[in-house]
C-alpha cells in the first residue's frame, strides 16, 4: 500500500482574467522508506503541489483532487483537527531558507522541544533528554551548549541540522524536504544530504525530495519525477531516468548541465518556462522541444504513469516512431 | 537566442496597478470621493455661497436652520450669533481647510523628506543631528508645541500653519529616513553607483521614488491631522482670527451657544468631521493598495 | 609585455575585527575571465566590491593598466569608472523597480556622456538587441519580465558604457539551469565579441569550469590555490579545493564524501585558516601560515601540497 497518494492534483490561483492553472492533473505515489524525488524548475508547481497535500496551500487557491491519501486516510474529507495531529506527527516538513523557518525569540533547544511537546508530551525532564539525543542524531556537536543558542548565533548549516531534528522529533513515516540545501554552501549541502539519507535508512521514513537541482536528487533517490510548468511530465527510477530520459524536456534539462557542454557553448534551452496565464493548450513543453511535431501544436499528451509525451524518447535519445 | 516576449498580463505601470487596487476599496473611493466634492466646493464657494461669509444681518441673529419652524428659507443652516450665514460660512470654510491642509503638507513634506533622505543617506554626524533634533520636537505634544510655536510668532492662520508644519516634521522625517535605509542596501543602488552617479542623482532619481509608498500615506494622513490641529488652534483662539470663516475657530466662537443654538456648534463640528474620515479613509485605502503592489513580485 | 588589465597586490579589507579579504593578489588580462570561487566567508564578494571600485582596499593595491585606482582626480576618476562594470546576483533587486527598462539603460549614458535623448535611446535599443531583448520592450518595468530576461538587462547596463572589465557576481545562481545556460552563452558570447575580461565569481565549480580561463580559490578571505582554471579542477592541489570538488553531487554517482565541520573565522594570522577541518593538518599548520607558491603550473598555499599526490 502507498503511503501517500495524489491523484488528478489542480490547482488554481484566482486573477483579475479568471482561474490561472499553477498545477494540472498531478498524480503521486510514495511507498513507505521510499525515496522519491520531484525535480523542476521555478513555476513547475513542485513546491506548491506538496504544500497543498499537507494541508498548506494559500488560502486563495483552489485546490481539488481525486484523491488525496496518506496512509490509507483520506486527506480530503478528514476534519480540520485530525488533518493538523496527521501533519507534524507523520508527516514533517524542511524548507529552505533554515535560520527564516525558525523563531529568532526562542532557543533552538525550546523550539525542538515544542515540536516534541505538541504531539507527545511527557515531562519537561525527559524531553530536555530527548532534544539532546536528536540534536546528537542531527549531528550538532555540543547539544548541551546549543541548546541555549538562538537561531542567529548558528549557521545556516547548523539551523537546518535543528529543522531537521524538529521534523524526525515525533518519529514521522514521511518526511518532505523543499529545496533543504539551496541556500547551504556546497560543502554544507553535502553533508546535510548525507544526513537525510542517513535518517531516511535509520529510520525507515519515506522522503520526498523537492529541488531545482537534478544531480543533487539523483544522487539519493531511488525513483525520480520531473515536473514541468504545473505537469507532471516524467517519472521513473532514477539512475535509468537520468541515463535515459524518456521525455524530451528531462533530456534537455540534462544537456543543458555545465558538464554536458560539448564546446565552448553550453546547450541551452531555447525560449522561457510558460506563466500560468499563457500555458498551451496542446503540449506544455511544444514551444521548446526540439522533437516536436505538428501533432504536439494540437494534441495535450496524457500520462502514462511514466512519461507525458507524444513520442517518447527511446534510449538512444531519439523519439520513437508514432505514438498509437 | 529566441527569447518569449515579457508577460503582457502584467503590462499595466505601477500607477495604473495602484489604481486598480485602490478603486476596489469602496471606502477608499468614498473617501476619495468626498474630498472631492470639497475641493470642488471650495473652487466654487462664491458660484455656491447664498450670502458673503462676513455678511451680517441684524435682523436674523442665531436663526435656526432653514427646514424649522422658526428658520428663513435664506439661511438654510441657519446664522450665528452676529447674524452671519452658516452655510456661507461653511462653504467658504472648506477653501480654509483644502489651503491649511494642503500648505502643511507640502510645507513639512518638503522639509521632513529631505531631512530624511540627507538623514539616511549621509548618516554619521548629519544623521545623529537631524535625528536628535526630531527627537526633541517628539519629546513634546504636538499640540502644546505648536500652540508654544503660535505664542512665539503671534497668532494667525498663516502662523498656525507654520507651527502645525513644525509638528509634523519628526514623522515624515523618520519615515522618509527608514525607507531610504532599507533601499540602500539593495542592488540597484549600488548599481546605479557603479555607473556612476553622484550622491544627488542617487537620492533624487534612484531612491526617493522607491520611498514614495509611506510617504505618500504619511502625507494623506496628514492632511486630516493638519485640519485638526489647525482647528484646534483656532478652537483655542491662536489660529484663524475672526472674522475668518475657519470651522475651528467657528466652533472656539460658538461655545457657549451648544444650548441655545446647537446648529451653530454641530455643523462646523460636522463639517470637521466629515472632512478627516474622507482624509483617514483614502489614506488606509492608499496605504493597503499600495503595500503589496508597488513592491517586486514574489517568485513562483 | 603589455601590462595586465587588472593587478591586486596583497589586497586587504576588514570590516572590523573580520578580516575579509586577507592579502589576495591576482592578474586578469584583457580578454579573459577570473574566477573566484569560494563559499560563505571566503571573502569573494568583497573582493568583487574591490574590484568594482565600490569600496578601497585597506591594504595592498589595485591597479588598472598599471595605473593606480585611488586617489584619482575627478576626471580620471570618472574615466576609470567607465571601465569597469558590474553585474549583480539578484535578478530581482538589481534593477529600479520604479523605471522603466529603457531609463534604466540610459542612466549610464546620461550621467557620463553627452549623448543626447536621440542617441541615447538608439544606443539602448541597439544593446538591447545585442543581448537578445526585444527593443520594443524599453518602455516596460522590470517586473513584467522574467528573471533570465531582467539578467539579460542587468548585463545589458553594465555594457552601456563600453568597459573592459565587468565584475559578474554570482550572476547566474538565482536562475534556472535552463536560463542559466542562455545567461552564461550570452556573456561568452559578448566577451569574444566585445573584448571583454570578466572577473567571475561563483560558488557553482561546474559554471566556473566552463567559463573561467584562471581561478582563485578563496577560503575565510584568503587565497588557497590559484592558476589556471582546467588544470587546477583537474588536478587540484590543495586539500580544500579537493573537497570543494569532491562535495558537489554528480550523476551516477552516490553521495559525494564529505568534507565535515564548518568554517571557523577568526583564525590567527599565523595559522592555516583551514587546518581545523584539514584531514592532512599537522602541527606545522597550526603554527606557520602557508604562503602561496607554485607547484605544477599554480600556485597553491598548503605545507602539504606535495603529499596528497
Amino acid at each position: 500500500m502507498s503511503l501517500l497518494e495524489i491523484r488528478n492534483l489542480s490547482i488554481a490561483f484566482p486573477s483579475p482574467r479568471g482561474w490561472m492553472p499553477a498545477v494540472e492533473g498531478l498524480d503521486l505515489t510514495l511507498a513507505e522508506g521510499e525515496v522519491l524525488g520531484l525535480v523542476g524548475e521555478s513555476g513547475s508547481g513542485k513546491s506548491l503541489s506538496v504544500l497543498a497535500a499537507m494541508g498548506l496551500a494559500p488560502r486563495t487557491a483552489r485546490v481539488s483532487a481525486d484523491a488525496l491519501r496518506f496512509a490509507g486516510q483520506d486527506l480530503l474529507t478528514l476534519p480540520q483537527a485530525a488533518r493538523r495531529r496527521l501533519s507534524g506527527k507523520e508527516m514533517a516538513m524542511v524548507f529552505q531558507e533554515p535560520t527564516a523557518s525558525l523563531n529568532p525569540c526562542f532557543t533552538v533547544g525550546f523550539q525542538i522541544a515544542e515540536a516534541i511537546q505538541a504531539h507527545e508530551g511527557g515531562s519537561s525532564g525527559e524531553r530536555r533528554r530527548r532534544v539532546l539525543d536528536l540534536m546528537r542524531q542531527v549531528g550538532l556537536d555540543e547539544p548541551e551548549r546549543r541548546f541555549d543558542c538562538y537561531p542567529h548565533q548558528l549557521s545556516g548549516g547548523m539551523n537546518q541540522r535543528v529543522m531537521i531534528a524538529m521534523a524526525i522529533a515525533c518519529r514521522p513515516k514521511l518526511l518532505i524536504a523543499d529545496e533543504p540545501t539551496s541556500s547551504l554552501d556546497t560543502t554544507i549541502q553535502a553533508q546535510i544530504l548525507a544526513l537525510l539519507a542517513e535518517l531516511q535508512r535509520r529510520h525507515g521514513m519515506a522522503l520526498l525530495l523537492i529541488s531545482h537541482d537534478i544531480e543533487l536528487v539523483a544522487s539519493i533517490a531511488g525513483r525520480i519525477q520531473v515536473l514541468y510548468a504545473g505537469q507532471s511530465m516524467e517519472e521513473g527510477p532514477a539512475a535509468a531516468l537520468v541515463a535515459a530520459p524518456r521525455h524530451p524536456y528531462t533530456q534537455a534539462l540534462l544537456a543543458a548541465l555545465p558538464e554536458r557542454a560539448a564546446g565552448s557553448r553550453l546547450n541551452a534551452i531555447p525560449g522561457a518556462v510558460p506563466s500560468p496565464g499563457e500555458r498551451p493548450t496542446a503540449c506544455l513543453f511544444q514551444p521548446r522541444c526540439r522533437f516536436a511535431v505538428a501533432a504536439c501544436r494540437s494534441v495535450r499528451p496524457g500520462y502514462d504513469g511514466a512519461v507525458r509525451c507524444l513520442t517518447p524518447l527511446d534510449a538512444s535519445g531519439r523519439p520513437r516512431a508514432r505514438m498509437p | 537566442m529566441a527569447d518569449i516576449a515579457a508577460t503582457p498580463d502584467l503590462a499595466a505601470s505601477p500607477v495604473r496597478e495602484l489604481w486598480r487596487a485602490f478603486a476596489a476599496n469602496r471606502a477608499a473611493l468614498a473617501g476619495a470621493a468626498i474630498i472631492l466634492l470639497i475641493l470642488l466646493v471650495a473652487l466654487a464657494a462664491p458660484l455656491l455661497a447664498p450670502h458673503s461669509p462676513l455678511l451680517q444681518d441684524r435682523a436674523l441673529l442665531l436663526a435656526p436652520p432653514g427646514w424649522t419652524a422658526d428658520g428663513s428659507a435664506a439661511h438654510p443652516l441657519g446664522t450665528d450669533d452676529i447674524g452671519r450665514d452658516l452655510l456661507s460660512r461653511l462653504i467658504y470654510g472648506t477653501r480654509l481647510s483644502m489651503l491649511i491642509g494642503f500648505m502643511v503638507v507640502s510645507l513639512s513634506l518638503v522639509i521632513g523628506v529631505t531631512l530624511g533622505l540627507l538623514s539616511g543617506f549621509f548618516g554619521g554626524l548629519v544623521d545623529f543631528l537631524v535625528m536628535r533634533a526630531m527627537d526633541v520636537i517628539l519629546a513634546l505634544p504636538p499640540l502644546l508645541l505648536a500652540i508654544v510655536v503660535v505664542a512665539m510668532l503671534g497668532p494667525g492662520l498663516v502662523e498656525a500653519m507654520l507651527a502645525v508644519s513644525f509638528v509634523a516634521l519628526p514623522n515624515l522625517a523618520r519615515l522618509t529616513r527608514a525607507a531610504v535605509l532599507t533601499e540602500l542596501g539593495k542592488d540597484y543602488v549600488t548599481a546605479s553607483r557603479v555607473a556612476g552617479a553622484g550622491a544627488l542623482r542617487l537620492m533624487l532619481s534612484t531612491v526617493l521614488p522607491n520611498c514614495l509608498a509611506p510617504i505618500i500615506v504619511t502625507a494623506t494622513m496628514g492632511f486630516s491631522d493638519a485640519i485638526l490641529n489647525a482647528a484646534a488652534l483656532g478652537f483655542l483662539g491662536l489660529g484663524a482670527q475672526p472674522p475668518v470663516p475657519e470651522w475651528g475657530s467657528m466652533l472656539a466662537d460658538s461655545q457657549s451657544l451648544i444650548q441655545r443654538a446647537w446648529w451653530v456648534v454641530t455643523f462646523p463640528g460636522l463639517a470637521i468631521l466629515v472632512t478627516v474620515l474622507a482624509f483617514n479613509l483614502m489614506g488606509d485605502g492608499l496605504r493597503d493598495a499600495l503595500d503589496p503592489k508597488l513592491g517586486p513580485p514574489t517568485r513562483p | 609585455m603589455t601590462a595586465p588589465l587588472l593587478a591586486a597586490e596583497e589586497v586587504a579589507r576588514d570590516y572590523g575585527a573580520v578580516k575579509a579579504v586577507d592579502g589576495v593578489s591576482f592578474t586578469i588580462a584583457g580578454g579573459r575571465t577570473l574566477a573566484v570561487v569560494g563559499e560563505s566567508g571566503s571573502g569573494k564578494s568583497t573582493l568583487g566590491r574591490l574590484v568594482a571600485l565600490l569600496e578601497p582596499p585597506d591594504r595592498g593595491r589595485l591597479l588598472f593598466e598599471d595605473g593606480p585606482t585611488q586617489g584619482l582626480a575627478r576626471p580620471a576618476a570618472r574615466a576609470l569608472r567607465r571601465q569597469i562594470q558590474m553585474v549583480f546576483q539578484n535578478p530581482y533587486g538589481s534593477l529600479n523597480p520604479r523605471k522603466k527598462v529603457a531609463q534604466i539603460l540610459a542612466e549610464p549614458l546620461a550621467i557620463n556622456t553627452s549623448a543626447n535623448r536621440a542617441e541615447r535611446r538608439e544606443r539602448v535599443r541597439a544593446m538591447m538587441g545585442l543581448v537578445g531583448l526585444a527593443p520594443e520592450h524599453e518602455q516596460r518595468y522590470p517586473h513584467m519580465f522574467s528573471g533570465g530576461q531582467r539578467q539579460r538587462i542587468a548585463i545589458a547596463r553594465a555594457l552601456m558604457l563600453q568597459p573592459r572589465l565587468v565584475v559578474a557576481d554570482e550572476p547566474v545562481s538565482a536562475l534556472d539551469l535552463s536560463i542559466q545556460a542562455q545567461v552564461l552563452n550570452l556573456m561568452m558570447d559578448l566577451k569574444e565579441r566585445l573584448g571583454l575580461a570578466y572577473l567571475f565569481i561563483s560558488h557553482d565549480l561546474a559554471v566556473v569550469r566552463h567559463v573561467a580561463d584562471d581561478l582563485v580559490v578563496l577560503y575565510l578571505g584568503r587565497a588557497v590555490e590559484q592558476g589556471a582554471a582546467a588544470a587546477l579542477l583537474d588536478r587540484p592541489a590543495h586539500p580544500y579545493t579537493r573537497a570543494l570538488i569532491a562535495s558537489r553531487p554528480r550523476l551516477g554517482k552516490s553521495l559525494p564524501p564529505l568534507l565535515a565541520g564548518e568554517p571557523v573565522a577568526g583564525i590567527a594570522a599565523d595559522s592555516c585558516a583551514f587546518h581545523p577541518r584539514c584531514s592532512l593538518a599537522v602541527a606545522r599548520c597550526r603554527g606557520e601560515r602557508p604562503v602561496l607558491r607554485p607547484l605544477d603550473a599554480r600556485l597553491v598555499a598548503c605545507h602539504r601540497a606535495e603529499e596528497l599526490g
